[in-house]
């Protein structure tokens, strides 16, 4: 019952400052919404008996990619010296296919039978995850590597030598 | 309502907020931030959705959607970094050229 009441409580946070990026006006606080949506989640995933997947979200999501967003945000509003507000177009549109998308969703979910038999795991779920990640999934885990090394070369040439610019 | 149905709803939300800041924001950076929630959300399904079987293929696709999702956030901002010296703007639709003109 507790593990419920939290749970609610959780989602609730998710769901509410998801719905605040839409409508804030300002990047950073875009950026920090979304750390507490994050935040929100990995405890729906420890909930869910994901406990390597919560630390994962926390040290990867909160941890580094936020880190690295408001960074960003730092860096590309300081040059120009512009406020950080950020403007919103096409808004009926925008809503009127996010809406019919979330009806399509809802309506595939019902017409769907999902086998619902609870497979309780709590505090074994650790070991397996290692075992099957150096298995049976070991060839996408070795791709995932050398996928990352490639993004960090290719992200820091990318970013790196700037000489040109269309003002200059 | 189980709280299958519930988290299940929970992520067709994040998922239809994230596609509309995608659609709406004028802001590079916070395009990259609904294309991460919208990530979330498919995330929450897999390892909910994981629950229900015995095994434990659900909390690894996620693992490496998280991974991809780290490799798109650094690639996606080095690209915006560039854009931005370039173009001094953040906005995806000022941006109406790829190639430098010839002058």
């Amino acid at each position: 019952m507790m593990e419920q009441a939290v749970l609610y409580i959780l989602a609730g946070v998710a769901a509410a400052s998801a719905i605040a990026i839409v409508f804030v006006r300002h990047v950073f606080y875009a950026a920090l919404m979304l750390l507490a949506c994050l935040l929100a989640l990995a405890g729906i995933y420890g909930i869910m008996q994901a406990g390597f997947l919560a630390i994962t979200q926390v040290l990867i999501y909160a941890g580094g990619v936020l880190v690295l967003i408001v960074f960003a945000i730092v860096v590309t509003n300081r040059v120009a010296g512009k406020s950080l507000q950020v403007e919103s177009q096409h808004r009926f549109a925008g809503f009127l296919i996010a809406a019919a998308i979330a009806r399509v969703l809802a309506w595939g979910y019902h017409q769907t039978e999902f086998l619902v038999n609870n497979h309780s795991q709590i505090g074994k779920e650790l070991k397996p995850l290692g075992e099957t990640l150096f298995t049976s999934y070991a060839a996408p885990f070795e791709i995932g590597g050398v996928l990352l090394l490639v993004c960090l070369v290719g992200a820091a040439f990318t970013a790196s030598s700037f000489k040109k610019s269309a003002h200059d | 309502m189980t709280d299958i149905d519930f988290l299940f709803y929970l992520s067709v939300l994040l998922f239809c907020c994230g596609l509309l800041i995608v659609f709406t924001k004028k802001n590079a950076l916070l395009i990259l931030m609904g294309i991460e929630l919208m990530l979330n959300a498919a995330n929450l399904n897999l390892v909910v959705f994981n629950r229900q079987q015995a095994g434990l293929d659900g909390q690894l696709f996620a693992l490496f959607v998280i991974l991809v999702a780290v490799c798109e956030a650094v690639v996606g901002i080095a690209i915006i970094l560039r854009v931005y010296h370039y173009y001094k703007s953040a906005v995806p639709d000022r941006v109406s050229e790829l190639k430098e003109e010839n002058r």
